[in-house]
């Protein structure tokens, strides 16, 4: 009797533990994946964020090359497909509820690096311009000192 | 009644610590992800700390880490003209290895003797690139190899058509299984050749050796050649790792290059045939000067024969500006410091 007992109880409990670890490991792999998605909007923000940021440093002639701009930009592209991908861990089919705000991040984004590319034209051009400034000033005030000398 | 008792008092811890044991054993996964390292970490630093780093043109990073069996296999298929219609023009037809990835022709002759659209670029460092094409309408290199292999006048063919010869080949069948889990497919092929081009770097020309901190990698004149390119603003589009490669900007900025040269074709619209914007007419991506003097002719067009002239050109069209011949040879001599050398075994 008491070993069919024992038995009985081993047997529960070898029951509630593997349901346990399942209830757990369901919840883990959820709240995992729930905060990893939420590390990558967290990311996906700093490197918005930044884009910014090197969008001025280029205006204000900080920094030299398009590179680091050019990098950052492709990151957020890495992050909104890996946050994506994540949410589907983390949400399931319930992440389709995030769709259209997730669509109008993207089209903003999208909207912004086409910005960014217009704009790395024309910081172009103006550099170049303002470059040039001093040597065609100098190059007028040797003409005109020429012209000066000529006529007397 | 006292046996029940018993039973709870052995049952109740035992449930407690088996799911405190789940719960622990679950929560260490937790706890884990604080120890994800930051992606940003990641992201690759093209430019070192002993570069002069406030120079506008950066040196290229003497390795890329790439799985070398990819390298190896890409570095086939690349060569492997089947991917041709009719199996007679490869990747390397036009991108040549020997020739700095290029071909050194205006436009590059396809299946049957077709003309290309628009000049080769060359294909060293071009993983580097932005986008690719002249009109930059693909974002990565393997988004570019559908082009070529579609286009009726370079490779003629489709996916089904290459793969049909090459899964006749159990070479390429076992190099794909064992690189691969989905074995050979048009993904895989064109991964494969990317991550080999992606291996095309040409590191430590002369002026790398320079930025790296080496001030007799270059001679005098060329570091005037340099001063004279940024002084005349070639360095506002022309800069990064590559000297360019990383932005879109019209030709003919302040001179009209299209009706001087005449006969305007489609290629001439450049990023045009892309957005359909009128502010893209003429726009193209800036090529990169890595290599530049040993990649003749130049421009889309392959209209420019001599760098001198291509330098020029640029100088009117993009500057407003005419340089003297003495200003055009120290420029030219600075852009022949930027020619590196292929390390890759397969030239």
């Amino acid at each position: 009797m008491t070993t069919t007992r024992l038995a009985a109880i081993l047997a529960a409990g070898g029951l509630v533990f593997v349901g346990t670890l399942f209830f757990f490991e369901s919840q883990t792999r959820n709240l995992q994946a729930h905060a990893q998605a939420m590390d990558e909007l967290r990311l996906l923000k700093e490197s918005d964020a930044t884009v910014t940021q090197d969008v001025l440093r280029v205006r204000f002639g900080l920094l030299s090359s398009y590179d680091p701009l050019l990098r950052e930009l492709a990151s957020i592209k890495d992050r909104q497909h890996e946050f994506w991908e994540l949410a589907a861990a983390a949400y399931g089919d319930s992440r389709e509820t995030m769709r259209p705000q997730a669509d109008s991040v993207a089209a903003t984004l999208a909207t912004k690096a086409q910005l960014i590319e217009e704009f790395k034209s024309r910081n172009a051009i103006l550099k170049n311009s303002l470059s040039y400034l001093p040597v065609a000033h100098e190059r007028l005030m040797r003409l005109t000192k020429e012209d000066r000398v000529l006529a007397e | 009644m006292k046996s029940m008792t018993r039973i709870k008092q052995i049952l109740i811890p035992a449930i407690l610590f088996v799911v405190a044991g789940a719960a622990a054993a679950s929560g260490f996964s937790i706890l884990g992800r604080h120890m994800r390292p930051s992606r940003s970490a990641s992201l690759g630093t093209i430019v070192e700390p002993d570069v002069l780093a406030d120079e506008p043109i950066h040196p290229i990073p003497r390795t890329i880490e790439l799985d070398s069996r990819k390298v190896v296999l890409g570095g086939r298929l690349f060569h492997d003209s089947r991917l041709s219609a009719d199996s007679t023009v490869s990747c390397a037809s036009c991108h040549n290895l020997h020739r700095y990835g290029a071909d050194n022709v205006a436009r590059s002759v396809g299946v049957g003797g077709a003309k290309g659209d628009a000049n080769t670029p060359t294909v060293f460092n071009s993983g580097l690139n932005f986008r690719q094409f002249w009109d930059g309408r693909a974002e990565t290199l393997e988004d570019q190899i559908d082009g070529p292999i579609r286009n009726p006048a370079e490779m003629g063919s489709d996916w089904p058509q290459i793969l049909n010869k090459l899964r006749a080949d159990p070479d390429y069948t076992a190099q794909f299984s064992a690189i691969y889990a989905t074995g050979m497919d048009s993904r895989t092929i064109k991964d494969a050749i990317a991550t080999f081009e992606r291996s095309l770097i040409t590191p430590d020309c002369r002026f790398d050796r320079y930025l790296r901190g080496d001030s007799h990698a270059i001679t005098a004149a060329e570091k005037e050649g340099y001063r004279l390119f940024k002084q005349n603003g070639c360095s506002s589009c022309h800069q990064g790792v590559l000297a360019g490669g990383n932005m879109f900007e019209k030709f003919g900025v302040v001179a009209d290059y299209f009706a001087d040269r005449g006969r305007i074709v489609r290629a001439d619209l450049g990023r045009f045939n892309i957005t359909g914007q009128e502010d893209d007419r003429y726009t193209f991506k800036v090529p990169s000067l890595r290599n530049v003097a040993r990649t003749a002719p130049y421009f889309h067009d392959g209209s420019a024969k001599t760098l001198k002239e291509a330098v020029s050109v640029m100088a009117k069209y993009q500057l407003g500006r005419q340089l003297s011949a003495d200003e055009l040879g120290l420029i030219v001599q600075f852009l022949e410091t930027l020619t590196g050398e292929y390390s890759g075994g397969d030239r």
